[in-house]
């Protein structure tokens, strides 16, 4: 080892440099060696300076355009011609790449003279490693003929250790500007790419992977043989080190696969894919995605997650745009005749090549080439253009669940306002009818497929857009276009609405459904359908937000344009008292409710004995059982409910998980915590999977979760929960909604059994004041907050203000509950508890007596 | 901000023999010449910087505000070159904080076009090699930041280095084949 180079010999072999620098350069090196002495270190030194000086180079200012990489334009190119590197005497140079010079060379042997190409790896590779690697693929060099491959011939190492192939001369032009200066149209496009086909079906069956398939290192010769070169050669040079250390050299970052992007296992697909990219080339005169910008960066994320222009789509034809014009004519054809031919099998056959995941490519280029074989013979391709929902899920590889989920609500929401709208048009001939639903459910599929297209990959926002900017841009493209056809409008429009509503959001939502109902009652005067569907979700949405007044009437204004349009059973009529059965129970009117309950469930059982609707009015009706108590009927019901809607709807569905729910607050209502708990998480995971984490379901479920640790007595954990759950509803459903009210009432009960009186006061005034706006005077719910509030003044201490509360409490209980009802009797507790303290004990008897009964626990 | 008319007594002071000057000026220079790199780069897509047209151009902008002299030309294009060489390298350390890659463009030196994007890595390595052989020669270092950071033709190197054409053109040999050696000498010893 020598020894290092430190500054002072720098100097020294500076001013030596300077010295000999305008000697010729026979007489440098003895020069070099006087002045050095017996310093071989600086020797050595002061020669490499001075064979760098030798290498010649045209004057740095002029000089087109080289084609080296930045290492030659600093450094000196280097020009062996006239060199022999081993039998072959280098007579030009042919082209430079990135980690060689190709030059012509040539050997005379008996007089005759044999032109090969000889590719000499520049300077600045990691050579050791190269020809360690070299002796390795001594297989490579034992390929026999293909026609279409350039075929090594030799191979070796120059006296300064850089290692050489030299291949087959091939006299020819790239095969990309071959096709154009030719002309030649797609099938003899198609006949060349079939040669480089086969040629790298060939490597492949011997076990060699090129890796580096691209227009230039594909030559085609004037009697139109395509000839590939560089076989294997990429393989050779590139390993997993290699990658590493030179950073990649060899890769051409737009002809990579994605798999060399990211840097997987590169196997035979690789090839597969970039053979794709040559061919769409040769088809289309373009690459598949948008490379204006050339940065690096964003190319190699278009590479790995866009998805490519459709071939056929690249053909713009309409206008008269010169470059599509241009690229027609180099295939002797027209924009229009061009695209017609790509458009179908074609298209398919290059978007299967080029498919981001290698495993849904085609398996071998051998079946590729299969398959243009089938389409050249009219035969059908096996290649399928990819289905809808794939598509689109990998438009949303980067987007929560939630969008995803909201995306298929939205599909089939839509699917089925389209089938239900052709369904209500019954004139229409069979033929006309199945070309319309073709025609409506492509324009939607298109529609929504633009409108999830993902924006410009330069958007600096991070990797997520939520499906509340998916759903603003959609409602923008609504409110802007088709208004010259109501009937789609709104139904897009209340569809929209209601996938706002799912997500929480229930201003815009109402504004929707209320425009599309609007619209709706503008077209028809008569009653239609179509009214019924709108005055059910606009009602939906009020009932959402607590107006349930408002919401009441609407559904019984639906009900009834149903029962005028349809006969029972009908499951029209059915959802539709369901709807307001639901909304009867809020307000407490159960006997009406259940009245349409025991009718809309006998309807389903009719029509769709396994159907979702089935499990809603039964749900519903369990949950009136809940309200009235009788807990193992509301058990029965809502077991039955969530087993069909498992197995109608899916285990991760929301209605799953209110099922779920309900189930954990009537075990919870029967102190079966363990149950209750059981039930809230499997209900609370399956939320957090489908909605964003301010949706209010999951304020619901925290709610329950919060209510069994209180049961169990876990107050500190509960409190935040709750807390947590107030948030959410606050800004999910504001302050005036009764459910925030709820998420209120529980907060409060958690402080007061934290013996934190003064916070659940204040939560519990909160909480009463909402239930008192928004309900009737003497619903059970304003009892129950009064008896709350009174129950922490008791404790505080404030006897005077408590009492009325209490009483009222009472009253309202006992109106609703009846003497034996468990909340009548505890209205009646907190009376007693409340007199005891205060030190009134007729009063505290007297109260006690009517708080307990037989089965008093 | 316009710096013009402290750039001209700045290059006043230096040619009246101000060494100090010269350093107050790069920072200056730097500023001007950021703003037009800047306003040039977001034009286009393909990260080029034309550095010779960045020179001239704020050259012009001196020569507009002030009562710069010709003579004081030289001396501009001295600070620009040591301004210019920061600002590319300024840019090339952005870029570089990307994916480490490769896969170089054709680089063209002649117009001193220097693509920035697809050589961030080799330029930063430049630019390190340039700092040691400002320990071994710091006029070569300098000949060397005029002909590829500023794009200096050999007169103006001469010029604003204030040395002869002839010393110009050898130094820049030699600057080439230390460049050589201290971008590859690590891999020899």
């Amino acid at each position: 080892m020598s020894d290092p180079i430190d500054a002072e010999r720098k100097r020294r072999a500076d001013a030596i440099l300077d010295e000999i620098l305008d000697l010729p350069p026979g007489a440098r090196t003895a020069a070099i060696e006087r002045s050095c002495g017996d310093d071989d270190t600086l020797c050595a030194l002061v020669k490499r300076l001075a064979s760098n000086l030798e290498t010649t180079q045209s004057d740095f200012g002029s000089g087109g355009a080289g084609d080296g990489p930045l290492w030659d334009a600093v450094l000196d190119e280097e020009d062996r011609v006239g060199e022999q590197i081993g039998h072959w005497r280098l007579t030009r140079e042919l082209g430079r790449g990135g980690m060689a010079v190709v030059y012509l060379a040539e050997r005379t042997e008996g007089g005759f003279t044999q032109q090969v190409a000889l590719k000499l790896i520049k300077r600045g590779v990691d050579t050791d490693e190269t020809l360690r690697k070299f002796a390795q693929e001594r297989q490579i060099m034992a390929l026999s003929d293909h026609p279409n491959m350039a075929r090594i011939l030799d191979g070796g190492a120059t006296e300064d250790g850089r290692p050489y192939f030299v291949m087959e001369y091939v006299d020819g032009i790239p095969i990309d500007r071959y096709c154009d200066e030719k002309k030649l149209a797609v099938e003899y496009r198609l006949e060349l790419f079939r040669q480089v086909a086969d040629a790298v079906a060939y490597a492949h069956r011997n076990l060699v992977i090129h890796r580096d398939i691209k227009p230039s290192n594909i030559l085609v010769t004037e009697s139109g043989v395509a000839k590939l070169l560089d076989f294997g050669i990429a393989r050779l040079l590139d390993d997993e080190d290699d990658r590493t250390k030179t950073g990649s050299h060899f890769l051409t970052p737009a002809f990579a696969s994605p798999e060399q992007i990211s840097g997987s296992t590169v196997t035979t697909s690789s090839d597969v894919y970039q053979l794709g990219l040559l061919l769409y080339r040769l088809l289309t005169g373009r690459a598949p995605y948008r490379l204006e910008e050339k940065q690096r960066q964003a190319l190699e994320r278009a590479i790995c997650e866009e998805p490519p222009t459709r071939p056929s789509a690249a053909i713009t034809t309409s206008g008269g745009d010169t470059k599509t014009i241009e690229i027609s004519r180099d295939r002797s054809t027209t924009p229009t005749g061009l695209r017609r031919r790509l458009m179908g099998d074609l298209d398919n056959i290059l978007l299967t090549a080029l498919r981001k995941e290698p495993d849904r490519r085609y398996a071998s280029v051998l079946q590729l080439a299969e398959d243009l074989e089938r389409y050249r013979a009219g035969r059908p391709v096996k290649a399928r253009p990819d289905t809808l929902s794939y598509r689109l899920s990998k438009l949303f590889l980067r987007h929560k669940v939630a969008s995803l989920l909201t995306l298929l609500l939205i599909s089939s929401l839509l699917a089925f306002a389209i089938t239900s709208q052709r369904q209500a048009q019954r004139i229409r001939v069979e033929r006309d009818r199945a070309s319309l639903e073709a025609e409506t459910s492509k324009r939607i599929s298109d529609f929504m497929v633009d409108l999830f297209q993902l924006s410009d990959p330069g958007k600096a926002r991070g990797n997520e857009i939520t499906a509340r900017e998916i759903l603003d841009r959609g409602a923008n493209q609504i409110s802007d276009g088709l208004n010259d056809e109501p009937e789609v409008r709104a139904t897009l429009l209340e569809t929209m609405g209601r996938v706002y509503q799912r997500l929480g959001l229930y201003d815009p939502a109402l504004a929707m459904i209320e425009q599309a109902h609007e619209i709706r009652s503008q077209s028809h005067q008569t009653p239609h359908v179509d009214l019924i569907k709108s005055a059910n979700s606009l009602a939906w949405i009020l009932e959402e937000r607590g107006d349930y007044k408002a919401a009441e009437s609407l559904y019984r204004e639906a009900l009834e344009i149903a029962e005028t349009l349809f006969e029972p059973p009908h499951s029209r009529i059915a959802s539709t008292q369901n709807n307001l059965a639901l909304v009867l129970t809020r307000e407490a009117a159960y006997d009406e409710a259940i009245e349409l309950l025991q009718s809309a469930i006998a309807a389903h059982r009719q029509l769709d004995p396994e159907g979702a609707d089935l499990a809603d009015a039964l749900a519903n009706r369990g949950t009136i059982h809940r309200q009235q108590e009788q807990f193992d009927e509301a058990i029965a019901l809502n077991l039955e409910a969530l087993e069909l809607r498992e197995r109608r709807l899916g285990p991760d569905h929301p209605k799953v998980a209110i099922s779920l729910n309900n189930l954990a607050v009537i075990h919870s209502n029967r102190r079966e915590l363990e149950e209750a708990a059981g039930y809230l998480r499997r209900s609370l995971t399956i939320r957090e999977k489908i909605y964003e984490p301010t949706h209010p379901s999951i304020a619901e479920s925290l709610n329950n979760l919060g209510a069994i640790l209180f049961f169990q007595k876990e107050y500190d954990e509960a409190i935040p929960i709750f807390e947590k759950a107030v948030e959410i509803d606050r800004a999910a459903t504001g302050d005036q909604h009764p459910d925030f009210g709820q998420s209120l009432s529980n907060l409060g009960n958690v402080l007061h059994s934290a013996e934190r009186y003064d916070e659940s006061e204040r939560a519990f005034r909160q909480a009463l004041a909402v239930f008192e706006a928004a309900l009737d005077e003497g619903h059970w719910q304003i009892g129950l907050n009064r008896g709350n509030l009174g129950g922490t003044l008791t404790q505080q201490g404030r006897y005077n203000e408590a009492e009325p509360l209490l009483r009222s409490c009472f009253d309202i209980m006992h109106t609703t509950f009846g003497d034996d009802g468990r909340r009548t009797r505890t209205a009646a507790t907190k009376l007693a508890d409340l007199y005891d303290r205060w030190d009134k004990p007729e009063l505290a008897a007297s109260w006690r007596q009517r708080s307990e009964s037989e089965d008093s626990p | 901000m316009d710096s013009s008319g402290d750039v001209t007594q700045l290059l006043q002071a230096y040619r009246d023999g101000d060494r100090a000057a010269f350093d107050r000026l790069v920072p200056l220079v730097y500023d001007d010449l950021h703003r037009i790199a800047r306003r040039q780069l977001r034009g286009q897509r393909e990260q080029t910087l034309n550095t010779t047209g960045l020179v001239h151009e704020a050259w012009l902008k001196i020569m507009d505000g002030g009562e710069a002299g010709y003579a004081d030309r030289g001396h501009f294009m001295a600070v620009s070159a040591v301004a210019m060489r920061q600002v590319v390298i300024g840019y090339a350390r952005r870029h570089a904080a990307a994916k480490r890659g490769a896969g170089q463009q054709a680089v063209t030196l002649d117009e001193g076009r220097v693509a920035i994007d697809e050589h961030a890595h080799q330029l930063l390595e430049i630019d390190q090699a340039l700092t040691r052989l400002t320990e071994t020669n710091p006029r070569l270092a300098r000949v060397f930041e005029c002909r590829f950071f500023a794009g200096l033709s050999e007169e103006e190197t001469a010029e604003a280095l204030e040395v002869s054409l002839r010393t110009a053109q050898r130094d820049w040999k030699r600057a080439r084949a230390w460049l050589k050696e201290e971008l590859l000498g690590d891999s020899l010893a």
